[in-house]
């Protein structure tokens, strides 16, 4: 079952198309991931969902209802906006009772409520705190508390992990997987990093230009990246240049385009290739092989615009 | 049932907003400010002229309380509170928290305005009870004209809250817009008294005033209905519009 469906949905802002004609499915019980590079349409599609937004074309359900009018499902949401939406005014535990009582008025147990919710978010320590007074990582953590607070069956996450470090990332995530186990929490959950969602997603959404270039399991996304052309660089010295490159041609379609250059008493050597870690475990057998060593070796990181970009060219547009 | 549940929620919800909005005032260096500065005029105007006898010093307290008080810093009071309360939330963001939840956008306006309503309403009686409080010092005011003043204060925040939340839906720079609203009201008050004065919002709350007590004057050839009605209209106005305004607006 569909928790929240986009269908021909269109949005400008000014000259600035953030979405164009998108279809979106978010699947309920399910952890789907959200990803596009900056400037994708990743947040306008939260805040459609979320109600925040019109749409200028398209419709819009959440739970099969619309999200602007049907204002009772949003007590079945958390959202986290990529905002710092917090009032910096109050203390963290008094922020969490207005929201608690503002989803719900009449729900009883609100201090338990809220007990747990910090415990789980890792902020009990400073629920006296000023919100003005936490740091960025402290402030997502209470806003993820926020969007847990009052046991919601659809989260949305617009970038949670921003902010936060290695440990807090871990954290939320494993917060995140439970919530989806234990509870059937469905969650939508976007970031720029595909890395950053592998891990915990059961589906993904490719986003670029307003537009979907992939979907599918974890596993399909990353093939299809993987069939990326990297570019890998090496340096070894000029006299060792000629028998590792004549072993690594006949490995057939590893390698799509060879060049060579040089650089101080270096020869460099960038190759383009398909297939990265098999490229790396062969250049490394070759190398010991024909006792050729390699003085320098690195991957030219392309950003994610020219992946996107790639993906799309390449027709694999689902 | 259901209708009877949702309403009562839906009150309860508003009740929160309304919470929110005053200990924000109380809690934020802003509203603080506001409280502060406002009561700085009840403290210098009676030392600026002190009454002789009591028909003085109830001129004056009548005179200080309208010219003042109803006339500027009540509105500006209104125009500090109302043109931040939802448009300044959107701005930076942090209406998100309160619009993801159950609450209806037009519910988010009204109980944001009956908490400027309030937090104004407050701030004007404490003013003005500072203001008469160091007026009877100089000699005996009637007590019915400091509830007299309260009344208008009501009126006039009533009216001014409606008419800045709607600005700062309508305009950029809301702030200054206001000031120039409230300097030409109170130049068209001025200006327009001779032509019957029914240019001026200023002038129709006092006019109402004129019905409680005779120290108000009494705009010519305009009844205190008229200008209830009309006060009424503006206000409602307003506010209709600003609900119709932020039901069509993108918050992010």
């Amino acid at each position: 079952m569909d928790i929240a469906v986009l269908n021909g949905v269109s949005k400008r802002y000014g000259e600035v198309i953030a979405l164009s004609k998108f279809d979106m499915r978010v699947k309920q019980g399910m952890i789907n991931g959200f990803v596009g590079p900056n400037g994708a349409g990743k947040s306008t599609t939260l805040r459609l969902i979320t109600g925040l937004t019109l749409p200028d074309n398209g419709i819009v359900e959440l739970f099969g209802a619309s999200p602007i009018t049907d204002i009772r499902n949003r007590e079945r949401v958390g959202f986290v906006s990529e905002y710092d939406d917090l009032y910096s005014w109050a203390r963290v535990r008094e922020l969490m009772q207005y929201m608690c009582r503002l989803t719900r008025p009449l729900s009883g147990n609100i201090n338990d409520r809220i007990n747990n919710t910090l415990i789980r978010v890792g902020m009990a320590k400073f629920a006296n705190r000023k919100i003005s007074s936490l740091s960025k990582g402290m402030k997502q953590r209470v806003k993820i508390g926020l969007a847990i607070l009052h046991d919601p069956e659809f989260l949305i996450l617009d970038e949670p992990l921003s902010g936060l470090d290695p440990l807090g990332r871990r954290a939320m995530m494993d917060l995140f997987r439970e919530l989806n186990r234990e509870r059937g929490v469905s969650i939508l959950i976007s970031s720029h990093i595909l890395e950053e969602l592998e891990d915990i997603v059961q589906r993904i959404v490719l986003i670029h230009r307003g537009q979907t270039i992939a979907e599918g399991k974890p596993e399909r996304i990353r093939e299809l990246i993987y069939s990326y052309p990297h570019e890998i660089v090496f340096k070894t010295i000029p006299e060792c240049v000629k028998s590792i490159l004549s072993e690594i041609v006949q490995i057939d379609g590893l390698v799509q385009s060879i060049k060579i250059s040089s650089e101080d008493s270096f020869q460099k050597v960038s190759v383009i290739t398909a297939n990265p870690m098999t490229f790396y475990d062969e250049l490394v057998r070759i190398a010991v092989e024909k006792s050729s060593p390699i003085y320098h070796l690195e991957a030219i990181s392309e950003s994610v615009e020219k992946l996107f970009e790639y993906l799309i060219k390449g027709g694999h547009v689902t | 049932m259901s209708i009877g549940v949702n309403l009562r929620d839906d009150i309860l919800r508003g009740i929160i907003l309304v919470q929110i909005s005053l200990v924000q005032l109380i809690k934020s260096k802003r509203g603080l400010a506001i409280i502060v500065l406002s009561l700085v005029p009840s403290i210098l105007a009676p030392l600026a002229i002190r009454p002789s006898s009591t028909l003085q010093a109830e001129r004056l307290f009548v005179t200080a309380s309208s010219v003042l008080y109803i006339g500027v810093i009540i509105p500006l009071i209104c125009l500090m509170l109302g043109a931040t309360t939802v448009n300044a939330e959107i701005e930076s963001k942090k209406i998100v928290q309160v619009m993801v939840r159950p609450i209806r956008r037009a519910d988010i306006v009204f109980w944001k305005y009956i908490g400027v309503i309030i937090a104004a309403f407050m701030i004007a009686v404490i003013d003005s009870a500072v203001l008469y409080n160091a007026y009877t010092g100089n000699g005996t005011i009637s007590i019915e004209l400091l509830y007299d003043v309260w009344y208008l204060s009501g009126i006039c925040v009533v009216v001014y809250s409606s008419i800045f939340i709607f600005i700062s839906f309508a305009i950029k720079k809301p702030l200054l817009w206001g000031v120039f609203i409230i300097l030409f009201d109170r130049i068209a008050g001025f200006l327009f008294f001779m032509f019957s004065g029914a240019m001026s919002i200023y002038n129709h709350i006092i006019n109402i005033g004129s019905n409680l007590d005779s120290l108000f004057p009494k705009l010519a050839d305009i009844s205190t209905l008229d200008s209830s009605i009309l006060l009424a209209i503006i206000t409602l106005s307003t506010l209709i519009f600003s609900i119709i305004m932020f039901q069509f607006r993108d918050v992010l």
